[in-house]
């Protein structure tokens, strides 16, 4: 079905993009979208002409969380696919080319690109790190396993979480250069609802702490990170400080 | 705050695959995204939410973007003001609509602010103030309504007490108003 009246036309794109145009008719509606360019036209008509509403929108700063979060689906599941040519004609400048030079070279060497990214961001930019799957007797309930090294240092962590034990071990190498007087490193589960405080990390040495009562890890894999806090730990239960990285925790099949 | 050029080469840089160009884009544009989300969702786990699922769409879509069909920072905010409908619509019913009498805590009161206070993009948002000003009092606050709150038609009727027929044509109506304004 097309709507043929260019007045309802009009008038449903508005709703669209107003929100009101709502259920089975809305879906309906993207549907037409996609192969209707006048349609696209009108929607698009009605985006720009309302968007100077949105100066009346407050900015907020969403906390660093959020950004750990994206890093780590977008360097995981939702590997982005590069067109080999971008629908939009390209930019007069060379900024493009150099990127694409860098994609192409990411292309050949998966491993290099995690390396090349590494070595260019700023250091408290988080980064995705290795993980490793430990080979444990099928009898033996199997922990969630990760290794935590904060870039541009010698510190590791490897994680263990045993949900069956309610245990969470930790084993340091190296050294995580700190005042420890004035700050502590947290570490955190990071599950649908939030983020959840496991503790406090050792600055060396190895530990084991009890998991906190009534902490559910969501099935598969989980999601761990470590903020910066004030000594002894976020007053909030929630990051105050920059979330130094964000890493999958595996839990073996 | 980057300008729309700056913006649009970081949105160039994302669709080639640039991470370092995606966190600039993030770290230019989220406060703002996040502040439409927060205000429409009212809820900052949802707003988080939805802040992230905006941008691995962003990630995944950046080469969509074309700087002919409007600016950067508004087609950033379009991605968000649809998500946040989305999740609205499947999540609404678990927030309590406000009960008759309590507008003032929950009412537009940005609405009287000058559009210069806030304003993020300048470009014609004196003529649709001027415009939205000329609608009639029920068709201006509805749509006003249905923008930043991301109402329903039924919700609408039910925030503004009047029958659902008689606030389908204010909105309807404001925004045919709206546009013979906007054009003329």
């Amino acid at each position: 079905m097309k709507y043929q009246s260019p007045k309802l036309q009009r008038m449903l794109s508005a709703e669209y993009v107003l929100g009101t145009l709502h259920g089975r008719a809305r879906a309906r509606f993207q549907r037409l979208l996609t192969h209707d360019a006048a349609l696209r036209r009108e929607v698009g008509y009605w985006e720009n002409r309302l968007a100077g509403l949105n100066g009346h929108f407050k900015p907020e700063t969403p906390r660093a969380v959020v950004w750990a979060s994206i890093e780590y689906q977008i360097n995981t599941s939702k590997k982005k696919v590069v067109p080999l040519r971008p629908e939009h004609s390209a930019p007069a400048r060379g900024a493009l080319w150099r990127n694409w030079a860098v994609v192409s070279t990411a292309a050949c060497a998966l491993l290099g690109v995690s390396l090349f990214e590494q070595m260019n961001r700023p250091p408290q930019v988080i980064t995705k790190i290795e993980t490793v799957r430990v080979e444990v007797p099928v009898t033996q309930p199997l922990p969630y396993v990760a290794m935590l090294q904060v870039p541009k240092s010698e510190a590791k962590w490897k994680v263990s979480i045993y949900p069956d034990k309610g245990v969470i071990k930790v084993a340091t190498s190296g050294r995580y250069a700190l005042d420890a007087q004035a700050k502590s490193l947290e570490l955190w589960v990071v599950s649908k609802d939030g983020p959840h405080s496991l503790g406090l990390l050792p600055l060396e040495g190895d530990g084991e702490m009890k998991m906190p009562e009534g902490l559910q890890l969501d099935a598969g894999d989980a999601t761990l990170a470590i903020s910066l806090e004030p000594h002894g730990g976020s007053p909030t239960g929630k990051p105050t400080g920059p979330v130094l990285l964000a890493a999958p925790a595996v839990r073996p099949a | 705050m980057a300008d729309a050029a700056q913006l649009t080469q970081l949105l160039f840089a994302t669709a080639a695959g640039d991470q370092r160009a995606f966190r600039q884009l993030y770290d230019a544009s989220s406060p703002h995204l996040f502040g439409l989300l927060l205000r429409m969702l009212k809820r900052r786990d949802w707003a988080e939410e939805a802040l992230q699922d905006c941008f691995l769409k962003v990630w995944q879509k950046a080469e969509t973007y074309a700087p002919d069909k409007g600016a950067p920072l508004t087609w950033l905010m379009t991605v968000a003001r649809y998500r946040a409908l989305d999740l609205l619509r499947v999540k609404r019913p678990e927030v309590e609509m406000p009960e008759e009498g309590e507008e003032q805590s929950l009412s537009f009161a940005d609405e009287t602010q000058s559009p210069e206070d806030g304003a993020i993009e300048t470009e014609g948002m004196g003529r649709l103030d001027h415009c939205m000003k000329a609608l009639q009092e029920e068709q201006r606050q509805s749509v006003l309504l249905a923008y930043y709150e991301g109402y329903t038609h039924h919700e609408l009727a039910e925030r503004l007490n009047a029958p659902l027929g008689t606030v389908k044509s204010w909105v309807r109506r404001g925004l045919a108003r709206l546009r013979e304004c906007l054009e003329s």
